[in-house]
């Protein structure tokens, strides 16, 4: 094994070998329902984060994945909506899980997916956003730093942030601060 | 006077953070006095504002469909869970345990078309029942007709191949569909999306039946039965184990070898008599399973996934109580 690679490994529970069935995306279930409240926030946190669609879509589905596990093993998370931002930050800046995605390129795949973007709604609204002088002084900034700003933009504050990125909150708090700043000249740059 | 500088790091640091009183003095104080500064302040508040006005994103119809079997661990968990579902399912274990019957002693009569079984079951499970009689005779692929309202599948029933399950699904919605697998108890098996052209996807879940969605509400059952008996079962023959997954960076490697020769490296606890053997089907792409049988029973399945450099990386373990079947990573 590769002496560099990082392995995790979770502890093994003991768990009834005949699980409840879980219905995902069928009514009643918590997890279909954390789905219908949250996918599209959180994906377009995920989108704006890692900045490729296919990779915010694998991403969304590896949280709601996670969140899935933990209903079978009924460890519901008592705030889903923070749960489901804090696995999303997670996997969004984890470099080891940005790099196999990249490395799953898949041809077909992306013609696919581009196809189904031309025809989503949502992707307009994407693309003209893309177009704009927010998303671009976005893109200058580090995966990190915009997990960090757009968690704020979705009302959590400087101290879960830090919980969520998994930096002290000094470190946050300096992390956000030239962040905001950066921003601003950025904009402002576009806006001479 | 504090400078400019100091005053703007303080103001962007007071939309995230609370600064402390002194801090909000010396903050108010510059701001008052610095026009500069109190319009970069509101520029600061514009900018948070412009953030949080960015709308949702509804995601791709795919990642419904895709939650469960995103991650390879998570899909093995699933996959034995499913399995363990239809054996457990007393409903269920009619329509699977009538078509392995068959399967097996092909010379017996073909098993009631009508099985007594409880009020709750779907209706469409007793029609599979019927027709998954005569497995023999099922066909090579499943073959779905998918229009963007219902999935339609003239013959409900499909044999196993070596590596999986084909199933060939016809477009004529114009545009791609989302199509989603439950097992007959509702469980989440997969979900993908047919191109618009159609295609064929070949999947690994065991024998069962099964209910297909495809662009539409409406499910259709099927079944898979196995006469060939290509597909060694991957659920545990006990009543509750452990269960433990691993999740490693991209890149990483696991210890070559043959499947077989990296599992018992790994796994502690076997004993003597215990057969170590190949899970699932035997030509299977992706993700491959192995399985511990001791005295006739499935104690340990073991999930690996190939890094694509010929090594073997464990992804996930379930052991049946009580076996003292654990498994260890090799350091690297």
């Amino acid at each position: 094994m590769d002496p560099n690679a990082d392995v995790e490994t979770t502890a093994a529970t003991t768990v009834p070998v005949l699980p409840v069935p879980l219905r995902v995306g069928v009514a009643g279930a918590q997890t279909g329902d954390a789905y219908e409240q949250h996918a599209a926030e959180v994906h377009g946190f995920l989108v704006r984060t890692v900045r490729d669609g296919d990779v915010a879509a694998d991403l969304l589905a590896d949280a709601f994945t996670k969140l899935l596990v933990e209903e079978r093993g009924g460890r519901w998370p008592d705030h889903p909506r923070a749960w489901l931002y804090r696995v999303a930050s997670n996997l969004a800046t984890s470099r080891g899980r940005r790099l196999q995605a990249a490395a799953r390129v898949d041809r077909a795949l992306q013609a696919r997916h581009e196809d189904r973007e031309s025809a989503s709604p949502d992707a307009e609204v994407l693309r003209r956003e893309r177009r704009g002088d927010l998303d671009r002084a976005l893109s200058l900034l580090g995966a990190d730093a915009r997990a960090a700003l757009l968690l704020a933009a979705q009302g959590f504050d400087g101290a879960t942030i830090a919980v969520t990125i998994g930096r002290t909150e000094a470190a946050t708090r300096t992390l956000m601060c030239r962040s905001r700043m950066r921003l601003r000249d950025e904009l402002r740059e576009e806006h001479r | 006077m504090i400078d400019h500088r100091r005053a703007l790091t303080l103001a962007a640091t007071a939309l995230d953070f609370p600064l402390d009183a002194s801090d909000r003095a010396i903050l108010e104080a510059h701001v008052r006095e610095c026009t500069a500064c109190r319009a970069e302040l509101a520029a600061y508040h514009r900018d948070a504002a412009r953030l949080a006005a960015l709308p949702p994103i509804a995601p791709p119809a795919r990642v419904r469909g895709a939650i469960g079997r995103a991650h390879p661990v998570h899909r093995f968990v699933l996959l034995a869970a499913a399995a363990l579902l239809l054996t457990a399912s007393a409903g269920v274990a009619l329509v699977v345990g009538s078509a392995l019957r068959d399967a097996r002693n092909p010379d017996v009569s073909p098993a009631p078309s009508t099985p007594a079984r409880s009020s709750a079951e779907p209706t469409a499970a007793a029609s599979i029942s019927t027709v998954a009689a005569s497995p023999v005779e099922a066909p090579s692929k499943l073959e779905v007709a998918c229009d963007g309202t219902r999935a339609d599948i003239p013959t409900p029933l499909v044999r196993a191949q070596a590596d999986g399950i084909h199933i060939h699904f016809a477009n004529t919605s114009g545009h791609e569909l989302a199509f989603g697998i439950e097992d007959a108890t509702g469980l989440a098996l997969l979900g993908d999306s047919i191109p618009v052209v159609g295609g064929t996807f070949v999947y690994t879940f065991g024998t069962g039946s099964y209910q297909l969605t495809c662009g539409g509400t409406t499910a259709s059952p099927f079944a898979v039965v196995d006469p060939d008996r290509l597909y060694a079962p991957a659920e545990l023959g006990c009543a509750s184990g452990t269960t433990g997954t691993s999740d490693y960076v991209a890149g990483a490697r696991g210890p070559r070898g043959s499947l077989l020769d990296v599992a018992r490296t790994e796994l502690r606890g076997l004993q003597s008599g215990d057969v170590v053997e190949h899970a699932g089907y035997p030509q299977a792409a992706g993700d491959q399973f192995v399985r511990v049988v001791r005295h006739g029973e499935v104690v340990a399945v073991l999930g690996y996934a190939d890094d694509g450099h010929g090594g073997w990386l464990l992804g996930g373990t379930r052991a049946c109580s009580g076996s003292n079947i654990t498994t260890v990573l090799p350091k690297g």
